[in-house]
């Protein structure tokens, strides 16, 4: 019996440095207190180096008024033709 | 009092005031059983061992309040408990390895030799469990630094 193969692990991105700019231009304290979280794991996320649960991703697309996928999204993968990428995304 | 906003988190000052005040403490009373300044199972070494928890327990007390002065303590979050949670799973491997290891030496080493004189002293058994969980706790807190400082 054959195990499936593990997927590669998804490279996500986010725009939440960017967003807090636009507009109401908010602090990293501001953002932090609006959804719950502590000031550095804004950084953390913002760095990249946390992604967060998503729940505290839908509260930060709610205090930007965005849709989530116009916070967090997928890098796209250099070695991965686009072809490629769309019918693996729709095959799973 | 203004508290200046600092990169690294109040659980961050508080993760490596934790592994190095145990790196410290518990590395001087491995260096005295290394050296043979205290043996392993004596009374000495006991008390080394109590000394060493209060030692340490008084030093991060210490630092935790500088920690306190220099960033705003601030409540746990998503990401303080994912590094808990990971940090715990890997303290847990290294004090089921020891508290295994221990059950080795003390179940199949007098059979092995076929003597009973060849089963250690409580004492000894009890300071090896105590080093592994310090080795435990080493390795939950440097876990803690790693992912604060590299990511979750």
């Amino acid at each position: 019996m054959g195990s499936r193969p593990k997927p590669a692990p998804l490279r996500i991105a986010n725009r939440v440095r960017s967003l807090r700019f636009q507009g109401r231009e908010l602090s990293q304290v501001e953002v932090a207190e609006a959804v719950g979280v502590t000031r550095q794991t804004i950084l953390a996320i913002e760095k990249g180096k946390y992604t967060p649960t998503l729940e505290v991703a839908f509260r930060l697309a709610r205090l930007f008024d965005v849709p989530l996928d116009e916070v967090f999204f997928c890098e796209p993968d250099p070695d991965d033709p686009p072809h490629d990428r769309r019918s693996r995304a729709l095959t799973g | 009092m203004a508290q200046k906003e600092s990169i690294v988190s109040f659980r961050e000052h508080s993760a490596w005031a934790a592994l190095l005040t145990t790196a410290v403490v518990y590395g001087i009373f491995v260096f005295g059983l290394a050296r043979g300044w205290v043996g392993l199972g004596s009374t000495a070494a006991t008390r080394w061992l109590v000394e060493a928890m209060v030692l340490q327990t008084i030093a991060v007390i210490a630092i935790s309040i500088v920690a306190t002065i220099r960033t705003r303590p601030e409540a746990k979050d998503e990401r303080d408990r994912a590094i808990d949670l990971k940090a715990a799973r890997a303290a847990y491997i290294v004090l089921g390895a020891c508290v295994v290891m221990a059950s080795i030496v003390l179940i199949w080493a007098p059979a092995a030799t076929g003597s009973s004189l060849a089963r250690p002293e409580p004492a000894v058994v009890g300071q090896l469990l105590l080093l592994g969980f310090v080795a435990s706790e080493l390795v939950r807190f440097g876990t803690q630094v790693l992912l604060y400082r590299r990511g979750v």
